[in-house]
C-alpha cells in the first residue's frame, strides 16, 4: 500500500485526503495508484 | 486462600512477546524465541496432545507450573483478536484452536463484554469487563480452592503486579533480548512506566538452571507492596497544595508503600542498552491541561484503547487555595497510560484551552481499526472540526486517525535520519 517512489501517486493520495474528513484507505489507495 | 501465580517468558531487556502481534505472529515477531526451551519438553508436549520429547532440567518447571492450578487469568491482548469491540460476525475464540490447552476456566479481562466462550476440553473463556480485581474474584470461585494462574501479558501482568495482588512470580528468563530498534513502542515490555516490586531476596524459593533458560521463583508471604515510579510530591501541578495518592484505577485495585519494601526490579524495556534502558521508565509524557475534566477524560481515553489505564490521581489540598483556587479534595492530575505510553491530565482551570496546535496520532493498521478509532473518539465531538483524519474529542483534544501506510506516502518523498526533512 502506498509502496513506491511514486511521488505523482503520492501527490494525489494527499490531495484525496485533503478532501476527506474519516481517512478511507481504500480511496487513499486508488487515488495513490492514479 | 487459592494463590495468584504468575509465570513468565522473558527476554533480558523485560520483554515478553515481539513486535508486531498477527494471527501469523501470535507472540509477536520473534516472540517464540522466548518460549523454545519449552517446545521439547515432554511436560510441555503433553499438555498440548502430542507424545514424546526431552526430559530435562526445565520438566520439573513445566509440570509445577500447571500443578494445582484451576483457573487462568489472561489479559484482552493475549486473548488476541482486535482492538475495541469483538466482531460479531467473525468471533474470535483466541489462538488456541478448538482444544486450547488450559482444560479449566478461562477469565480474560477486557473493555468488551461477550458471551462465555465454552471451547473442548473443560476450556470455557469468561469476558470479565469490571476489573481485575473482580476477575481475580471470579477466576478464585472457578477454582475452587486451586490456585489461579497468570498467564499474562505484559500489560495485565502489570497490574496485577501493581495491585500487589500476586502471590508467587515465575520467571523464566531466556538469554536474548528484543531489539529496541523495532520495540519502539514498548508496548510488550512488562516493565516501561511502572516499578516491579518483589519481596526480600530472602524469599527465593527456586533457581533453576537449565541449557534453554533459568528459571527464579519468588514467593510472597504478606504483602507484595509497589512504590509508585512518581512519587506524588514529585507529579505535583504547577500550583500544587498538598496532595494524597488516591487509588482511582479503573480495575479497582490498590497502591500502598512501605519504607521496608527495600529493593525493586526496574526497568525501562526497549529504550537503549545498558544504563540508558534502566532510567525511570518514560522520559517525557505529554500533559494535557483541562478545566476540571481531567478524570473523566481519563476514562474516556483509557476505554477506547488496549494496554490502557489510570495509575495514579492526586488532588489538591487546603495549601495554595488563593493561587490554585480549587476545592480542597478535588483531582489535580490523573497519570495515565495510553496504548503504553505514559500520560497526565492536569485540571488546571479554564485558563488555557486545546488547539489543532498539538494533536495525537493514533496509527491504524487496517480500516476497520480507523473506523473504530474515529467512532470511539469522535463520540460527542465537534463534527466540524472533522478534516483530513482529524478530529476533536468532546474534549476539545485533537487527534489524528490515520492508517499506518500512510507514513511513509509523501510528495515531497522521506528521508531517515537527523538530516531528514
Amino acid at each position: 500500500m502506498f509502496t513506491g517512489r511514486d511521488q505523482g501517486g503520492a501527490e494525489r493520495a494527499m490531495t484525496a485526503l485533503l478532501g476527506m474528513k474519516k481517512l478511507d484507505v481504500d480511496a487513499l489507495q486508488r487515488a495513490f495508484d492514479g | 486462600m487459592a494463590r495468584l501465580r504468575l509465570k513468565l517468558s522473558l527476554s533480558l531487556d523485560g520483554f515478553v512477546a515481539g513486535p508486531g502481534q498477527s494471527v501469523r505472529d501470535p507472540l509477536g515477531i520473534g516472540g517464540m524465541r522466548l518460549h523454545e526451551w519449552a517446545f521439547p519438553l515432554a511436560a510441555w508436549r503433553a499438555l498440548h496432545g502430542l507424545e514424546g520429547g526431552e526430559v530435562n532440567a526445565s520438566s520439573r518447571v513445566v509440570e509445577e507450573s500447571v500443578a494445582g492450578v484451576g483457573a487462568t487469568l489472561m489479559g484482552r491482548n493475549m486473548f488476541g483478536g482486535h482492538p475495541g469491540p469483538w466482531d460479531g460476525r467473525q468471533p474470535w475464540n483466541g489462538w488456541w484452536g478448538d482444544d486450547p490447552p488450559f482444560h479449566h476456566p478461562v477469565f480474560v479481562v477486557t473493555h468488551h463484554a461477550r458471551a462465555p466462550l465454552h471451547l473442548q476440553g473443560g476450556t470455557t473463556f469468561t469476558f470479565v469487563t469490571d476489573g481485575i480485581e473482580a476477575a481475580l474474584a471470579q477466576a478464585r470461585r472457578a477454582a475452587a480452592g486451586r490456585d489461579v494462574s497468570l498467564a499474562g501479558g505484559a500489560s495485565i501482568a502489570r497490574q496485577y503486579l501493581g495491585a500487589g495482588l500476586v502471590d508467587e512470580t515465575e520467571l523464566h528468563l531466556v538469554p536474548a533480548r528484543c531489539a529496541a530498534s523495532v520495540c519502539s513502542k514498548g508496548r510488550a515490555t512488562i516493565c516501561t512506566g511502572s516499578n516491579w516490586c518483589a519481596p526480600s531476596p530472602r524469599r527465593t524459593s527456586r533457581i533453576c538452571g537449565s541449557p534453554g533458560a533459568d528459571g527464579v521463583r519468588w514467593r510472597a508471604v504478606g504483602d507484595c507492596r509497589t512504590i509508585p515510579a512518581s512519587a506524588p510530591s514529585a507529579r505535583a501541578g504547577p500550583r500544587a497544595g498538598g496532595s494524597a495518592p488516591a487509588d482511582d484505577r479503573p480495575t479497582g485495585s490498590r497502591r500502598t508503600t512501605s519504607a521496608d519494601n527495600d529493593w525493586r526490579i526496574i526497568s525501562a524495556g526497549p529504550t537503549g542498552d545498558g544504563a540508558k534502558a534502566m532510567k525511570l521508565g518514560q522520559r517525557v509524557t505529554p500533559c494535557l491541561w483541562f478545566d476540571d475534566q481531567a478524570e473523566a477524560a481519563a476514562r474516556f481515553y483509557t476505554g477506547i484503547f488496549d494496554d490502557s489505564g489510570i495509575d495514579t490521581v492526586t488532588r489538591y489540598g487546603e495549601a495554595g487555595f488563593e493561587i490554585h483556587g480549587r476545592p480542597a479534595g478535588s483531582v489535580m492530575t490523573v497519570s495515565f497510560r495510553l496504548a503504553g505510553l505514559q500520560i497526565t491530565a492536569l485540571n488546571g482551570g479554564p485558563h488555557f484551552r486545546f488547539s489543532e496546535a498539538v494533536s495525537l496520532e493514533v496509527e491504524c493498521a487496517d480500516q476497520r481499526e480507523i473506523d473504530y478509532y474515529w467512532r470511539a473518539l469522535s463520540e460527542g465531538g465537534d463534527p466540524a472540526a472533522q478534516q483530513c483524519g482529524w478530529l476533536k474529542d468532546k474534549f476539545g483534544l485533537s487527534w489524528q486517525v490515520v492508517p499506518k501506510a500512510l507514513r511513509t506516502c509523501s510528495p515531497v518523498g522521506t528521508r531517515a535520519g537527523p538530516s531528514g526533512p
